[in-house]
């Protein structure tokens, strides 16, 4: 058995909400000892966030917290206590990489930037995830997923043209910076590898976010036009879109790029007399008509069962799949086969499901563990990495330094 | 060796196609040599908009140019038995190849992972695909839509009296790059430790279920199915649902109305700033902020004594006289961005974000986001313009590989390059 791919790679983790305790989970699950620090007081505002298991409000029961923290070892630390910023110093002294997601300034006003930590462990690699970067006069401004998702351009790019955008679900640009924001670590690990050298990255979640909508900022440069949300319609295909069907909110989405994918689309139908028109001979010509055409594709559609219409469009070659919902991805067979959720004993919330990332090895798997309870690993972490005494952590405890 | 770069001992081969394109394009950035090796007269995601100019031609593709910065560009017919030969060749010579093909057709072209790995041991291998190379759903053709669909993501996004509705441009294939990318550099860090090269998998599917984060965990927690929620969020245990995206005088912007400590800040500094313009309510103006219980608070006061007034104060006001009041009084109200937006950003251009590059064949300077996280230096930067069909051909072929003058003729009538 080969050893795990960040095996040996120690984590400090301050985090705040998902961007940051994303990014070490999924490390975590590559092998990364990941610890976060955090505190009762004023803990991660994840823990806060509903659904709780079962509506049972407490700070170990957010399944929320749960999913997004998975693999990773909590430190509860009062970083008010000059004690326990130097607690936090001896930490990073025997770490790899320190990951910090809370707004530009605050790590420095506990003393532990990156000037300060590097005088500790030189070769130290830090990255600071907040919305706007660590320079800039907006630099303070605090964000979080869903005006960060409007100010980079997503908000506006998802609805429908006749109506305000919707924009995507939820904080959508959380879970588009970690993946990043991980690439940018393993770099750093390797360019550390290489050279000795630590690194101070600067990970501005607006810049990262960016990077998803480029065409249409190329776009705007190029030709002064604005990219318009235009439903679920594509320039390359049609139809392209999603179509009601039999049952209460069963959809099905389906895309016809190539003339091959048409003529098995129009064999699903059964060669309907309407799929012979000339208004839908070509793609030029169903983009003309478009409307027209999901109407008629429509008619038939409601007649069918969602997941039949998936399984003969893709057995004639034509991207087709159901619009899964929070209980069908549960039975999706595909997910089923590979395993995907992972049902664990946790402590507190019982029987949960957890989920991998989407990378996998071919010599060093991916291994999931639960989540931690707030402060869970303290003791562990403080005996047997930084060899504190029995006394010593006694001491510590009733001085109000763990939370 | 240099070492001015992340990865800059690294040699990368991207054969993928639209799905692995921002993959290629972020190693790029990170200083791997990069060559993108397309089929002769060009890659298919040539063809998809917007074009510059709108004029639709394979060197004009806006979408091509964003994912494929940096790279050098090579054309070869990897199906052709000399294509094969000479494709092995570089990978001999090459730290990681990536692909997207559908599961199985590099090893029907016997130039899989074994394969390969025969010719070069270390070899790590990235292959993207929709579902994944196993499985019921393994040969399943993909879109964007349909990976949308299927990982819980589309159901949970749009207007509840309209289908649910995903991002206009293609977003899961750029998930799913920055995954692959992170799995290519993990790999070449595993096999730096260890001299142990391998295949990396990456699944379109299982990156943007994770995007769809909300709907398992709340059938999992509650046994609830999540319904999207058009530009509202909708707090437990009444349901009481506030909006999100507002409309203002020239646009839109994005206000959350927290409860509690989250909006214990902006709450009382946005009542102030209403209530200078007699747009307070009573109600906004005599609550206690940090005890406001969004979720226990029924949905009729609250459209009526909060809502409403607020609707009325945005839609007094443009984008900008929001976002500049609301930084001076920490309100969290930011502007619903369209392309212009994001490009007059005032952070973007203070941090110099923004990288022009040339075209030398557009004779134009087209700007382009810059590098996706600040490091110092040359470690992490956007380096130039996408290739040309078959730019870097002689480069590699001619200077690299040492073909013969006469063999790239050969090659060229038998369109292998």
């Amino acid at each position: 058995m080969s050893k795990k791919i960040l095996s040996g790679v120690r984590i400090v983790e301050f985090g705040w909400a998902v961007v940051g305790p994303l990014t070490t989970s999924w490390a975590g699950g590559y092998g990364a000892e990941v610890i976060k620090i955090e505190t009762k007081t004023r803990p991660d505002v994840i823990r806060t966030m509903t659904p709780y298991k079962d509506d049972r409000v407490n700070l170990n029961n957010s399944l929320f917290f749960g999913r997004e923290n998975a693999n990773k070892y909590s430190l509860g630390l009062n970083l008010k206590h000059p004690e326990g910023v130097k607690i936090a110093k001896r930490l990073v002294a025997e770490s790899d990489c320190v990951l910090d997601s809370y707004t530009a300034g605050v790590m420095d006003s506990y003393g532990l930037g990156y000037n300060d930590l590097k005088q500790i462990k030189p070769d130290i690699i830090m990255l600071s995830s907040c919305m706007y970067g660590q320079t800039g006069s907006l630099r303070s401004m605090p964000g979080y997923g869903v005006p960060l998702t409007a100010i980079s351009g997503l908000t506006s790019l998802c609805g429908w043209p006749d109506r305000p955008p919707t924009g995507p679900y939820g904080s959508y640009t959380d879970y588009l910076v970690p993946r990043l924001n991980l690439l940018a670590i393993v770099s750093a690990l390797d360019y550390r590898r290489r050279t000795g050298k630590g690194i101070y990255i600067d990970a501005a979640q607006l810049e990262s976010s960016v990077q998803f909508v480029a065409p249409a900022l190329l776009e705007y440069g190029a030709n002064q036009q604005t990219f318009i949300r235009c439903g679920n319609a594509s320039r390359q295909a049609a139809p392209h879109g999603v179509f009601s069907c039999k049952g209460e909110d069963r959809w099905c989405a389906i895309s016809v790029f190539t003339e091959r994918e048409w003529r098995g689309f129009c064999d699903v139908l059964g060669n309907l007399p309407w799929t012979k028109k000339a208004e839908f001979a070509s793609l030029a010509a169903r983009k003309e008509n478009e409307a027209e055409l999901n109407t008629l594709i429509e008619e038939w559609t409601r007649q069918q069962e969602d997941k039949w219409i998936m399984m003969e469009m893709q057995k004639h070659g034509v991207p087709a799949g159901v619009v899964n919902n929070g209980r069908d991805l549960g039975d999706d067979p595909q997910l089923i086969f590979s395993n995907y959720y992972r049902r664990m004993e946790h402590p507190e919330m019982g029987s949960v499901d957890y989920a991998p990332h989407s990378i996998e090895f071919s010599a060093s798997p991916q291994e999931i563990f639960r989540s931690p309870c707030l402060g869970e690993h303290t003791e562990h972490i403080c005996k047997n990495i930084l060899g504190f005494s029995e006394q010593e952590f006694e001491r510590y405890s009733a001085e109000g330094v763990f939370e | 060796m240099s070492e001015s770069s992340f990865l800059s001992p690294y040699r990368i081969l991207d054969l993928a196609d639209e799905r692995g394109l921002f993959c290629g394009k972020l190693l790029r950035d990170l200083g791997a040599d990069v060559i993108k090796i397309e089929t002769p007269g060009g890659d298919n995601a040539r063809n998809i908009g917007p074009f510059y100019h709108n004029i639709s031609d394979p060197e004009k593709s806006l979408h091509w140019f964003s994912f494929n910065t940096g790279k050098k560009g090579i054309t070869l017919d990897i199906t052709n038995p000399r294509g094969k030969e000479i494709f092995k060749q570089l990978v001999r010579k090459a730290d990681c190849v990536l692909e997207s093909f559908p599961p199985g057709f590099l090893d029907d072209l016997e130039l899989g992972y074994e394969d390969l790995c025969s010719l070069n041991p270390g070899l790590i291998m990235t292959s993207i695909t929709p579902f994944g190379e196993a499985g019921p759903y393994r040969d399943y053709k993909d879109s964007d839509l349909v990976l949308w669909a299927l990982s819980g993501l589309l159901f949970i996004c749009g207007d509840q009296d309209r289908p649910p509705v995903r991002i206009s441009l293609e977003q899961s294939y750029l998930h799913a790059g920055a995954d692959g990318a992170a799995g290519t550099v993990m790999a070449l860090y595993h096999r730096g430790r260890t001299g142990q090269g391998q295949k990396v998998e990456v699944s379109i599917l299982k990156a943007m279920e994770r995007v769809a984060y909300a709907a398992h965990i709340l059938w999992d927690a509650r046994g609830k199915i999540l319904r999207r929620p058009g530009s509202a969020l909708k707090i437990p245990p009444r349901g009481t649902t506030t909006p999100l995206i507002w409309a203002c005088r020239d646009g839109y912007v994005a206000f959350y109305l927290f409860g509690g400590n989250m909006g214990a800040v902006s709450n009382p500094a946005l009542t102030r700033w209403m209530a200078e313009e007699n747009l307070a309510s009573d109600v906004m103006k005599k609550m206690d902020w940090p005890k406001f219980d969004i979720g226990r608070t029924p949905q009729e006061d609250i459209d009526r004594h909060i809502i409403r007034p607020m609707a009325e104060f945005f839609k007094r006001h443009t984008r900008k006289e929001l976002w500049d009041g609301g930084v001076e009084r920490r309100v969290m109200i930011y502007p619903v961005n369209d392309a212009k937006g994001v490009l007059d950003d005032l952070q973007l251009s203070e941090r110099k974000f923004w990288v022009e590059i040339e075209h030398a064949a557009l004779n134009d300077t087209l700007r382009y986001p810059g590098p996706f996280v600040k490091v110092a230096g040359d470690l992490c930067q956007v380096r130039g313009r996408a290739p040309l069909v078959g730019e870097n051909n002689e480069e590699i072929y001619l200077k690299d590989m040492q073909l013969s003058g006469e063999e790239m003729v050969n090659l060229k009538a038998n369109g292998v390059i």
